[in-house]
């Protein structure tokens, strides 16, 4: 009864909810690590408007590693296009967020990895599996995507180049 | 909870009113975010696998979040519902509360600013590595001890939190018979003060403590109705080395795990690690003694567990290897691992392209321990001869210009079967320790553009000791697999495991498996048909037993 209530009241709300992939939610403030040992705020991670690449992974995800070490090869190409700046954010538990650093080092990734210990960020981003990947412009979420295929990173930079007006 | 349903209701409700006394333009009133996730799965009797016959034939979880977030300001609810609860998921989720498995177990409100947090309604909280307290959703586990309750968070200075909390713990559709109260405070000292430690050093240090009380129910022995936790942490970083240490503390709590033991229990844990351009190691020792903490002392299983304590072992994903997973022993165990990665650059000896070779090691031995009472113990530091489980794997990667790549493993694991799971009392042998040698090759081809083909041949020879009892699944094992994408949306899965050497002949049996899955953006839908063996479940950090069973499967996970 109070559930259908609820949900009710949420489907009937105004047109000023907005939902996440619509019309870009602001991404929302949790205080995580970064394997560098720094502490971020998720809101300041995307403030203009470059495209920002959140992507969730763990390093016990193998489709997760095989996307990453895909876009470590083409990162570079695509700070230089696009302004892009990936963002890596493990959700290892405790079992594993201390191999994170050395397994990040060891496949030589540049891009910073931020440390999601007990899955904070994974929750209010609302996201059920890894991985998945998000792009964010202006603190909004404007794309949003699970699982991993290779072939997914042309569909990502087709995105890049139409958010950014470049044509590579 | 009803009265906090009504309240959430409202409060959304309020917020939303056109023309709020704040002003607020409707445009601006708030965000509405959430996931789906559904599994819904056939069930048929299939005796020859051990599949039970599972009277409503179909059984299904789902999850339905709601977040809605204004400024500081955020609220959730978690929906669930189990009809009935998928096999390996405890029944209890379908039983418990007003037995119809249908419910809002998750809500709260949260108001958070630079210096000040307040959550009231369920939260999900970690202090340090989890020795002492950590709750968490694992829904794939069936596993969610959120605590029902107050937190509060201060920030008074950049670099110190201060967290408090209340509440009782979730136990299925109910709440825990104990309460629970903590408190933790961290401090980060490089980022408290810049100039207290040298560039690139960093300090980061913490204490906790965690409180039960729950009523003495004993008629004949006295048991602490207070049972005190707390544990201290330091985690030291200077340029690419980082050193972690922690020791938990906690006074006697006579429960059903620990065999109403009256020994106070400990813990400690070491992590160091080292990395560079291309190299990475890390290696972990810890040391567990009665360290069982739940909010309730008559709990057992995975119910109502207050701290995390998980297995310092690789996790690994291979198939056929994931029979024979290490679950940590919270009663008492000693354990070390020691993990390397290193990539071997192009033109290393090696071709033109990049390899990567991970190493990986890792046991972990009983204590030593000495009856010195009917509830009491000693226990030297040092670990005893019986090990519980060893294993030494390596895995190497190859890439082969930008449409091959190669991936060999082996895997040398020796798992005791009547300790890990729990099949015969401590000092007894009956399924003994079983030997396990994995080999793995997997191929990925692409084959188009956009479209790739991922293989996978598994072989794994599993020997038990002489004169020990076989468990159902045992011998030797071949999995071949074979996964065609084609990007953005579709994924095309078909194994076949195949229990060959079964001790009994009957049980050689193929396990073969069909899936398919559509995605689009968010959306993700997975139908999938097939045998399933009896195993052990693990994600993240931890396991759970899952029953054979054979049928159809239908996953759907959505965002929005």
């Amino acid at each position: 009864m109070y559930l259908i209530i609820a949900l009710l009241s949420v489907f009937t709300l105004p047109s000023g909810i907005k939902a996440q992939d619509s019309s870009g939610s602001r991404i929302p403030s949790v205080k995580i690590r970064s394997v560098a040992g720094v502490i971020v705020n998720t809101e300041d991670i995307s403030t203009d408007n470059k495209p920002v690449i959140v992507s969730f992974w763990a390093t016990w995800c193998k489709p997760c590693i095989q996307e990453l070490q895909t876009y470590h090869g083409l990162y570079e190409s695509w700070q230089q296009k696009y302004g892009a700046t990936l963002i890596a954010v493990s959700i290892d538990d405790s079992r594993n967020a201390s191999k994170v650093a050395p397994f990040v080092r060891s496949r030589n990734w540049t891009f910073p990895v931020l440390l999601d210990v007990n899955q904070e960020f994974k929750r209010a981003m609302n996201v059920n599996n890894v991985p998945h990947t998000f792009v964010i412009m202006n603190g909004k979420v404007v794309f949003s995507h699970s699982a991993y295929s290779p072939g997914d990173e042309d569909e990502l930079e087709e995105l890049l180049k139409k958010l950014t007006g470049k044509e590579g | 909870m009803k009265v906090f349903i009504v309240g959430f209701v409202l409060i959304i409700a309020v917020f939303t009113l056109p023309g709020f006394s704040q002003g607020v333009d409707i445009q601006d009133v708030g965000t509405i975010s959430g996931s789906l996730q559904s599994d819904i799965q056939t069930y048929t009797q299939d005796s020859l696998i051990g599949a039970p016959e599972v009277p409503e034939r179909i059984l299904s979880n789902t999850f339905f979040n709601l977040l809605f977030t204004r400024g500081n300001f955020t609220a959730g609810i978690r929906f669930e519902s189990y009809q009935g609860p998928l096999l390996g998921i405890d029944p209890r989720y379908g039983t418990s509360g007003n037995g119809t498995g249908l419910g809002i177990p998750y809500r709260f409100a949260k108001y958070a600013d630079d210096n000040f947090e307040v959550t009231a309604g369920n939260f999900y909280e970690q202090f340090g590595s989890g020795m002492i307290f950590r709750t968490y959703e694992e829904r794939n586990l069936g596993f969610d001890n959120s605590i029902d309750g107050l937190r509060l968070r201060f920030m008074p200075v950049d670099g110190m939190k201060i967290t408090g909390f209340i509440g009782r713990q979730r136990s299925f559709w109910e709440l825990s018979n104990g309460l629970m109260r903590g408190g933790d405070l961290s401090i980060d000292l490089k980022e408290m003060c810049d100039s207290l430690l040298p560039e690139l050093m960093q300090l980061t240090l913490g204490a906790s403590v965690v409180s039960r009380f729950q009523a003495d129910d004993q008629d004949l022995l006295k048991i602490p109705k207070n049972v005190l936790a707390w544990s201290t942490r330091a985690n030291f970083m200077y340029a690419d080395f980082s050193l972690e240490l922690e020791y938990a503390y906690k006074v006697n709590d006579p429960s059903a795990t620990n065999a109403l033991s009256y020994n106070s229990g400990n813990a400690l844990y070491l992590n160091a690690s080292f990395s560079g351009t291309g190299y990475g190691v890390n290696f972990a020792a810890k040391r567990i003694d009665n360290m069982d903490f739940r909010s309730d002392r008559t709990a057992t299983g995975f119910a109502q567990q207050v701290n995390y304590l998980p297995s310092l072992t690789k996790q690994h994903t291979w198939r056929l290897i994931t029979l024979y997973p290490y679950a940590t022993q919270p009663t008492g165990e000693f354990g070390m691992q020691a993990d390397v990665t290193v990539t071997l650059p192009k033109g290393a000896g090696l071709g033109n392209d990049e390899t990567l070779i991970s190493l990986n090691a890792s046991v972990i031995h009983a204590m030593d321990t000495t009856r010195t009472g009917t509830y009491t113990y000693d226990v030297a530091f040092w670990w005893a001869d019986r090990t519980y489980y060893r294993d030494v794997n390596v895995e190497i990667t190859r890439k082969f210009g930008k449409d091959f790549k190669m991936t060999l493993a082996y895997i040398n694991v020796q798992y005791d079967q009547d300790v890990i799971e729990r099949r015969a009392s401590p000092n007894e042998s009956v399924f003994g320790v079983i030997t396990a040698n994995f080999a793995c090759l997997e191929l990925w081809f692409k084959t188009a553009k956009n479209q790739s083909l991922r293989t996978e041949f598994q072989f794994m020879s599993a020997a038990s000791q002489p004169g020990a009892k076989l468990a159902l699944q045992n011998g030797d094992w071949v999995l071949a697999l074979a996964e065609y994408s084609i990007s953005p949306h579709w994924y095309f899965t078909v194994f076949d495991e195949y229990n060959y050497g079964n001790y009994d002949e009957k049980l050689q049996v193929h396990y073969p498996n069909v899936a398919v899955a559509y995605n689009a953006g968010a959306l993700r839908v997975q139908g999938g048909y097939g045998r399933v063996r009896g195993g052990i479940l693990c994600v993240g950090g931890i396991c759970r037993p899952v029953p054979a069973s054979n049928g159809a499967s239908l996953n759907v996970t959505y965002t929005f």
